[in-house]
């Protein structure tokens, strides 16, 4: 009896149930990149939020995925390539990739129904540079997700957490990486399967993700996230573009967009 | 003989009382704390004009009067600190540290004072009488609203950058229950039977109203307003109504307790986040930040009666009543 006690015991502990639920993450990019720094961040804020709620945030291996049951509480975090974007998403079609440096055009884009952007394309952000300095003939401001002297809706304190764990300022590439793993939290906070709330166009075209952009994010029907973003013009932030003007830039005849139309 | 002495007892009784009351009267006076000013505006409650004007120290947010009323608390953000003013003298008596970045806090019916840290990720109590550490509690990031339950039993906090809502007991100050909100949620406050907390989520633009004892969430609703990113929540005298600061649409919403339905909202100044009830519950103060100025509802009729201009940016608002 006692010895039947003890093995279950046992079991408990290396299974890891009695310390919560696991979470995964599976990291593909380089480990001397800011989106490194950044998914870091993340998970050590995740893991403040799961210790409240029994959920533990761990990175996992591409050679652990086979082995991991839970798929439903998984997600990629891509630093790579749109083609290999594409090749992940095809290999996994039941996990969330979430790619989050920016590709040159939404055109160019794979589209697929498990890619979450966090980032918009670099023609976007082309775009908002050019409108701002059509308006601003004197200036040479240029639109990026995020800088480290924004102060606003609480950036002052993630820029300084990010600071004082990195050692260096966050990034367009760091909150790119950091938010990704924050919106895996805030959805794991309220769902038993994540993962597959993330791959409902409906959960994720109404989320209220808070990335510290003093408004509630969520994606349109390309998978993009919807987001201000700044203008920094000589290491000063001068303007925040909003989502509303943003979306007047977007090109109608993207490759995501007819694909989400069609379905 | 041994009446005479009884009658003589309660005679020093009297006078005590009178004493006390008369030494420690409720001013009526009205303390902001002007984030960006440094400085704490003091208004006259019935003449609605600021008659001092207190240096504090850098980034002044939260605003508490100990249960007694004889000092204002002052949460001074950047010098990590809580000033403590006299609310006759119109001075600051003195002050003493409380760990990294102070914000909102909420004072105990015993007179302690519950902190949350911002930067630290914790919620710490502090006697205020010698600004000694009582305890800390960890909590979630960025922690910001902080309600007492009116029976002293329990605090609730909430997280901001991790959408929880702790409801903590005291005096163990183990948790409770560790609640999922909305996007960063910024205040609670206790319905006066301590059995329900409300709670305003500013990114989500949701009031949500939980059990205290089940930790369950009863109802939530979405203020339905694009730019609504409440603030401060209260409960006004009997309990049928919550006021709920709305941030960036410059108006306050007035909701039924009962099915958290917008009865109406009242327009206010710009940035509206501070909301203070006076104790009768017939005057609502309210700090409409990027308008450097204070507006004075009259609940009764649920409009402005007076807006009053005090220092950069006012955040916090407390009545001496």
């Amino acid at each position: 009896m006692l010895k039947s006690f003890t093995v279950i015991c046992l079991m408990v502990l290396t299974t890891g149930t009695a310390l919560g639920k696991e979470l995964h993450i599976v990291f593909d990019g380089s480990k001397e990149t800011d989106a490194w720094l950044g998914l870091q961040q993340g998970i050590e804020e995740a893991n403040t939020q799961g210790k409240f709620l029994n959920l533990k945030y761990i990175i996992a291996n591409f050679n652990d995925l086979a082995s991991i049951r839970d798929k439903a509480s998984t997600i990629i975090v891509s630093a790579r390539s749109a083609l290999r974007n594409s090749e992940l998403a095809t290999k996994y079609p039941n996990i969330p990739v979430f790619a989050v440096l920016p590709s040159s055009s939404a055109q160019s884009r794979p589209c697929a129904k498990n890619i979450l952007y966090i980032s918009p394309s670099s023609q976007i952000m082309n775009k908002v540079t050019t409108l701002w300095r059509a308006e601003h003939p004197n200036g040479n401001g240029r639109a990026q997700l995020w800088h480290y002297t924004f102060r606003k809706y609480a950036a002052a304190q993630l820029n300084k957490r990010f600071k004082k764990t990195a050692e260096k300022s966050m990034s367009d590439d760091s909150w790119s990486a950091w938010a990704a793993v924050k919106l895996f939290s805030d959805v794991a906070a309220k769902n038993a399967n994540p993962s597959t709330q993330l791959l409902n166009p409906k959960e994720t075209s109404t989320l209220a993700f808070d990335g510290q952009k003093g408004v509630d994010l969520n994606f349109n029907s390309e998978l993009e996230l919807l987001q201000p973003l700044l203008i920094v013009d000589n290491g000063i932030i001068v303007s925040e573009i909003s989502i509303q003007k943003i979306n007047t830039l977007r090109d109608a005849n993207s490759n995501c967009r007819t694909l989400a139309a069609k379905n | 003989m041994q009446i005479n002495k009884k009658i003589s007892r309660q005679l020093q009784l009297l006078v005590l009382v009178f004493l006390y009351n008369n030494a420690f009267a409720d001013t009526g006076r009205v303390f902001v704390t002007n984030e960006r000013g440094d400085s704490v505006s003091v208004l006259d409650g019935n003449t609605n004009q600021v008659i001092s004007t207190i240096a504090v120290g850098k980034r002044p947010r939260g605003v508490g009067i100990s249960p007694d009323g004889t000092e204002v608390y002052v949460a001074v953000s950047i010098d990590n600190l809580i000033a403590v003013i006299d609310p006759i003298k119109l001075e600051v008596i003195r002050t003493f540290s409380c760990g990294d970045d102070p914000e909102a806090f909420a004072v105990h019916p015993n007179g302690n004072i519950y902190i949350s840290n911002e930067e630290d990720a914790i919620a710490s109590v502090y006697d205020p009488s010698n600004g000694k550490l009582i305890d800390t509690i960890e909590v979630g990031l960025e922690p910001e609203g902080v309600a007492i339950s009116p029976d002293g039993t329990k605090v609730a906090v909430t997280s901001e950058s991790t959408n929880l809502l702790h409801i903590i007991e005291i005096p163990s100050h183990n948790i409770l229950h560790n609640v999922v909100v909305g996007a960063r949620p910024r205040s609670a406050a206790f319905s006066s039977d301590s059995k329900t907390v409300y709670v305003t989520s500013e990114i989500s633009g949701e009031i949500i109203k939980i059990n205290v004892d089940s930790g369950e969430i009863s109802q939530k609703v979405s203020l339905g307003d694009a730019r609504a990113k409440p603030k401060d929540i209260l409960v006004n005298k009997d309990g049928s109504k919550l006021y709920v600061a709305g941030g960036r649409s410059n108006k306050i919403f007035v909701l039924d307790e009962k099915e958290l339905k917008i009865l109406n909202s009242i327009p206010v100044g710009k940035r509206v986040w501070g909301l203070a009830l006076s104790k009768d519950g017939t005057v609502l103060y309210t700090t409409d930040g990027v308008d450097h100025q204070v507006s004075v509802i009259d609940t009764t009729l649920e409009e402005v009666s007076a807006t009053i201009p005090v220092g950069k940016f006012p955040w916090g608002v407390a009545i001496h009543d």
